[in-house]
């Protein structure tokens, strides 16, 4: 073998992918030949440098568990898929045949049509037979404001209970009807709704409802103190809401302060938009923090709490920082952390 | 006992504990060949969760005779690629006048051990984040994950005619950018 035969083949000879007769012939050519065996010293030295090559990367256990926790979604996710597939399967079965799918869209729409229109006619119904209920109830309460003329202080007691209980009936039909048809309106819009409809189904009555009264009061309240809605039983899913969607801003916003990068002209970076961003985030955190704090959600108090210096510090830079300062709170950032966990937050938050 | 086969055939049969046992396995490598070819960070732990998601949900069409980390590597690349071609337009290839090339060239070399191989970890990222794509993904495969040429053909689609002249043309363009450190470790 020549030098010109072996050179181009001495890349694959080291790569271990030359076999039989044309591995054996340049091995014996590379035991004569000093600059072939040059060149594969070489490709040897380069091996080893290429093999001390360290990344800054790491595989964490946190990272197997957002790859768990999005394994989990995607498991809840398949049992719909498979019904929607049995659900097809089911209709073929008991009409003995296939139907298109445009024939199915059509019935569907044919059958939600009659459900509105008999919807629709039985509220007509059910709304007249409330207006008279009410006009029954103020000509009762005028008689009883009569009789309390005559005799001050002994009906009382009865015809406010009355009331409280007749509303108060009214009042959480109504609001169980506004919760299922809304499961996620926030409980202002409830109580907005609940004593609208109350007010103008049931004229004359007093406004009672200790439960909606005190539950608005709370909102306002705590609204007040805290930027946000605090607890309450049935606004558990919009503290999740607004956990997921408060962790995804954030992780937004680390990503794009991570990739700022110095303009080539100087050695300054322009963090104006990110430092606009965590100032408005700030005030956010604080208020979800101390919320998760109240309810005792440690996990997301944790998280949020070792997101508050991070926005705080880039909140606090000028709006051209120095590479040193803007790498010093990305190192930061890594070592806590703090992207993937707010990326399993976010996961977790909007299960 | 934990033989690739039995682990895929466990995590089919729903044993998640398995599929632990393999991301536990291949997730630096997978990390690692992601992170050569995105060159960030944090996008690179991304984009290795969502390899091994990818994975999870299409263990049932793995072939009985593919082997798990070609296959895995296979997905990765994907992924990758994927992200590439997304942020293709706001990407910021290394230029020659970079400051940080800039920086490593006027800096000398001192003694110190762990200063020149953190170093020479910066300058052989660099370089690698020069080359085109397709070269980087045959060098990776090849010099910093051991494939063989018909295993980096499985993960690439790649003929092994062009990966052949692929490899060789990345080595002599990384050969070009870390040829002072290649005379500092003689």
């Amino acid at each position: 073998m020549k030098c010109e035969e072996c050179l181009p083949l001495i890349e694959e000879y080291f790569d271990g992918e030359l076999e039989g007769r044309t591995a054996e012939s340049l091995a014996a050519h590379l035991a004569l030949c000093a600059p072939c065996t040059g060149a594969l010293t070489e490709l040897e030295r380069e091996q080893e440098l290429y093999a001390s090559y360290r990344r800054d990367i790491e595989v964490t256990p946190a990272q197997w568990n957002i790859v768990r926790a999005r394994i989990e979604q995607e498991k809840d996710a398949r049992p719909q898929g498979d019904q929607g597939t049995r659900r097809r399967g089911w209709l073929a079965e008991l009409f003995g045949r296939q139907f298109r799918p445009a024939f199915v869209a059509a019935l569907v729409l044919i059958v939600m049509g009659l459900a509105a229109g008999i919807l629709y006619l039985n509220s007509g119904t059910r709304r007249g037979e409330i207006v008279s209920q009410a006009s029954k109830q103020n000509e009762t309460q005028a008689e009883r404001r009569a009789n309390e003329a005559v005799a001050p202080g002994k009906a009382e007691s009865a015809s406010v209970t009355a009331s409280v209980e007749d509303k108060g009936k009214n009042d959480s039909a109504q609001q169980q009807q506004v919760a299922e048809s809304r499961p996620r309106t926030p409980i202002k819009k409830n109580v907005a709704v609940a004593s609208t409809t109350n007010s103008a189904n049931v004229r004359g009555a007093q406004p009672t409802n200790d439960s909606v009264r005190f539950e608005a009061a709370n909102f306002d309240r705590d609204s007040i103190v805290t930027g946000v809605r605090q607890s309450a039983p049935e606004i558990a899913g919009d503290f999740d809401f607004e956990v997921a969607r408060h962790t995804e801003r954030a992780q937004l916003l680390l990503r794009s302060f991570r990739n700022a990068r110095p303009a080539k002209s100087g050695r300054a970076v322009d963090i104006s938009y990110e430092k606009e961003n965590a100032r408005k985030l700030l005030y956010q955190n604080i208020a979800l923090r101390r919320d998760a704090a109240s309810r005792g959600d440690q996990p997301v108090a944790e998280t949020l709490g070792t997101l508050e210096p991070i926005l705080l510090d880039i909140a606090h830079l000028p709006d051209r920082a120095t590479v040193r300062d803007v790498r010093s709170i990305e190192e930061r950032m890594q070592k806590k952390e703090i992207v993937a966990a707010l990326q399993v937050r976010t996961l977790v938050a909007s299960n | 006992m934990n033989s690739a086969s039995d682990l895929i055939a466990r995590t089919r049969a729903g044993d998640d504990a398995a599929f632990q046992l393999i991301f536990e396995r291949y997730s630096r490598p997978v990390i690692s060949f992601i992170y050569d070819m995105v060159n960030e960070r944090e996008l690179a732990e991304e984009l290795m969760q969502e390899t091994f998601v990818r994975a999870y949900k299409n263990l049932g069409a793995l072939r009985e005779d593919a082997k798990l980390s070609t296959w895995l590597f296979g997905i990765a690349k994907n992924v990758a690629r994927e992200s590439l071609r997304a942020r293709r337009h706001s990407s910021r290839k290394v230029e020659l006048d970079d400051e940080t090339v800039q920086e490593l060239r006027d800096q000398k070399l001192t003694p110190d051990d762990s200063l020149i191989n953190r170093e020479l970890n910066r300058v052989i990222r660099d370089a690698l984040s020069r080359l085109d794509e397709d070269k980087r993904m045959v060098f990776t495969l090849k010099i910093f994950q051991q494939q063989s040429y018909e295993e980096i053909a499985a993960v690439t689609g790649f003929t092994v005619a062009k990966l052949k002249t692929d490899l060789h043309r990345a080595r002599a363009e990384m050969r070009r950018l870390i040829r002072p450190y290649l005379e500092v470790s003689l």
